[in-house]
């Protein structure tokens, strides 16, 4: 069952653009289903049971992160990919926090795009370059009260981890230059993933504007 | 029903509307009270006339006029409609036997509002011609010619017609006032002013907010036409040369690129990425290499600082570096990633290309490097270059703290 083709379905505003991602897809994945708003995704991804969602940012009616909390903790849950022509940290990382495995850019190649699909089909977090920047950034923004939360913080190895895919070294790389196995450097893709998604202690909302990822207002 | 209201709403929000019912008001207060008191009845309404008619005439009735015939283009009626009064009037007078106070009155009232009707269309025109002449370029200034009149015969007719109805009125108030002593002459002047303030303030906050509003509407109309200007320097600029090498689907991709960074730099707030910080130049460097060599470079910038003699060289040894990645990379992914602050900086920059090994590299290659980690290092940074044969390269660009700086 995990060498057949990847059942993905794409949610976007733009007919021309899903055509497109549908025609450049659809060698590699089965395309189960199309939405352009998120109540239709909704209904889609439950009828569907996608294995990977493609979801874009910026949908009418409470955009991406509507649909992924609608569809939280029903199960099976697909795993979300974030996709959006915007490269401002504020639409991706509350995007990644609202449950997305990763993100990428809509100027993304085929290829890469389907290993991203891959990497968050089999669990993993799926970090472009660009995410792994706004991470940093957003774990490296200077705290308004102490952070006794050991979550709110990463470790040196995963902010290792971390510059070294911002500055777009494949894991297999990384893994050689810091003397660990990819697998490792997934295991720590994957916590900073866990930390950016926890949300125990503080709202999601809070946490950005703390990291001034977001205006307080929005 | 509702629609008489409305109509009842919008005509109350119009200031010379309400002055004109606060007047109507006032006169027919006076009127009232100049019928109820017998003594003295016809005297009354005349102080109250006398308080009331100027305001009325200049802030309500003279401009509304001058509108109401502006509108309809009637510059013909300006003239004809007064003297034609005038006539009618004189033949009137001498038809006249008892000696009827009010009637003059309301003849000279009717002299003294076209008279200002006059005046305030020859005001008008003077102001609109100021405005005009403030707006023409210097060019336009040298090389219009104006038409110069001889004598402003609105002015002239206008005062000569106020003139007349102050002396009418000033010959029929004149007994009254004579016989009411000094204290009434302050009270019709005191009572005038008051009504002129009353009258006038509203008319004036309203003019100033019609100011305002028009002043609004002009800014949006200017931002509109930035907005369009701007689209069509960039956007249509860039949709026309992807029409023209459509058949070059890199060269398609390039501008589509170039073109995507430029306009969500804009939407952002970010005009034209600014070339006075090191985030900007970067920027700019990266543009630039990808038009010449005709790559694509994923590029993240997280901060910024201001671009000083070292930024300077930071900027063009990030330069080499991309020059020689795109040169190198065969087409694989080209990544910049840079981390500024005001104290230390670093941009890294990585292609997926063969890569090489660094003491293979032939002497007379050399050139290239210097111009990367000389560079670095005459600005008091450093560059490291990383590369592994098959495995890409990276070339690692820092500027540490200065030395003086405490931690």
């Amino acid at each position: 069952m995990s060498v057949a083709r990847p059942r993905v379905a794409l949610v976007d505003d733009h007919q021309l653009f899903r055509a497109g991602v549908r025609a450049e897809l659809a060698g590699a994945c089965e395309i189960v289903g199309e939405a352009g708003a998120p109540p239709e995704a909704i209904a889609m991804i439950g009828a569907a049971r996608p294995d990977v969602v493609l979801l874009d940012v910026h949908l009418p009616d409470g955009g991406g992160i509507a649909v992924i909390e609608a569809l939280r903790g029903v199960e099976p849950t697909p795993a979300f990919l974030a996709l959006s022509v915007s490269d401002a940290p504020e639409d991706v990382v509350p995007m990644v926090r609202a449950g997305a495995r990763g993100y990428v850019t809509k100027t993304i190649d085929t290829a890469a795009l389907l290993a991203a699909i891959e990497r968050v089909r089999h669990g993993d977090a799926y970090f472009s370059p660009r995410l792994a920047a706004f991470v940093l950034q957003a774990f490296s923004a200077p705290q308004p009260a102490p952070a006794d939360d050991a979550l709110e913080q990463l470790t040196p190895r995963e902010r290792e981890v971390l510059h070294h895919l911002a500055r777009g070294y494949p894991y297999k790389q990384i893994g050689l230059r810091l003397g660990i196995s990819p697998r490792t450097v997934e295991t720590h893709v994957g916590a900073v993933l866990r930390k950016l998604q926890l949300s125990s202690r503080h709202e999601a909302s809070h946490w950005a504007a703390a990291r001034g990822l977001v205006r307080p207002d929005a | 029903m509702s629609a008489i209201r409305a109509a009842g709403e919008q005509r109350w929000r119009d200031p010379t509307w309400r002055a004109t019912a606060l007047i109507g008001a006032v006169l027919l207060a006076a009127l009232v009270l100049g019928l109820a008191g017998r003594a003295g009845g016809p005297r009354t309404v005349a102080l109250a006339l006398a308080a009331a008619v100027p305001p009325l005439i200049a802030v309500v009735l003279g401009p509304s006029a001058v509108r109401a015939l502006r509108a309809s283009g009637g510059r013909a009626l300006i003239l004809a409609v007064p003297f034609g009064f005038v006539l009618l009037e004189l033949v009137r007078l001498a038809l006249l036997r008892t000696h009827d106070g009010l009637a003059l009155l309301a003849i000279a009232t009717l002299f003294a509002l076209f008279g200002l009707v006059l005046l305030g269309s020859d005001l008008q025109q003077r102001a609109r011609r100021a405005a005009a002449r403030a707006a023409r370029s210097p060019w336009q200034q040298l090389t219009t010619t104006e038409r110069v009149r001889a004598l402003p015969w609105r002015a002239v007719v206008g005062a000569l017609l106020v003139s007349w109805a102050a002396l009418l009125t000033l010959g029929i108030m004149w007994p009254y006032l004579v016989g009411a002593g000094i204290l009434s002459v302050a009270l019709v002047l005191v009572v005038s002013l008051g009504v002129l303030v009353l009258v006038g303030l509203p008319v004036l906050v309203g003019a100033a907010a019609r100011d305002d509003r028009e002043r609004l509407a002009q800014a949006r109309e200017d931002e509109r036409q930035r907005f369009a200007a701007h689209l069509h320097d960039s956007v249509l600029q860039t949709l026309s040369l992807v029409q023209r090498q459509a058949n070059d689907p890199a060269a398609v991709a390039r501008l589509a690129r170039q073109q995507e960074r430029a306009l969500r730099a804009w939407m952002a707030g970010r005009p034209e990425e600014l070339m006075d910080t090191l985030a900007g130049a970067l920027h700019h460097v990266v543009e630039e290499v990808e038009r010449e060599e005709g790559v694509d470079v994923d590029v993240t910038v997280i901060g910024d600082r201001a671009l000083d003699r070292a930024g300077d060289a930071l900027v063009g040894a990030a330069r080499e570096a991309l020059r020689n990645a795109a040169r190198h990379a065969c087409g694989a992914a080209i990544v910049v990633f840079a981390e500024l602050d005001e104290r230390q900086a670093a941009v890294y920059v990585r292609d997926e290309g063969p890569g090489f090994d660094l003491a293979a590299v032939a002497p007379e290659r050399r050139g290239v490097r210097d111009a990367i980690v000389g560079r670095m290092a005459g600005a008091g940074g450093l560059a490291t270059i990383d590369s592994v044969a098959g495995e890409g390269t990276e070339v690692a660009l820092r500027l540490a703290p200065a030395a003086g700086e405490a931690r």
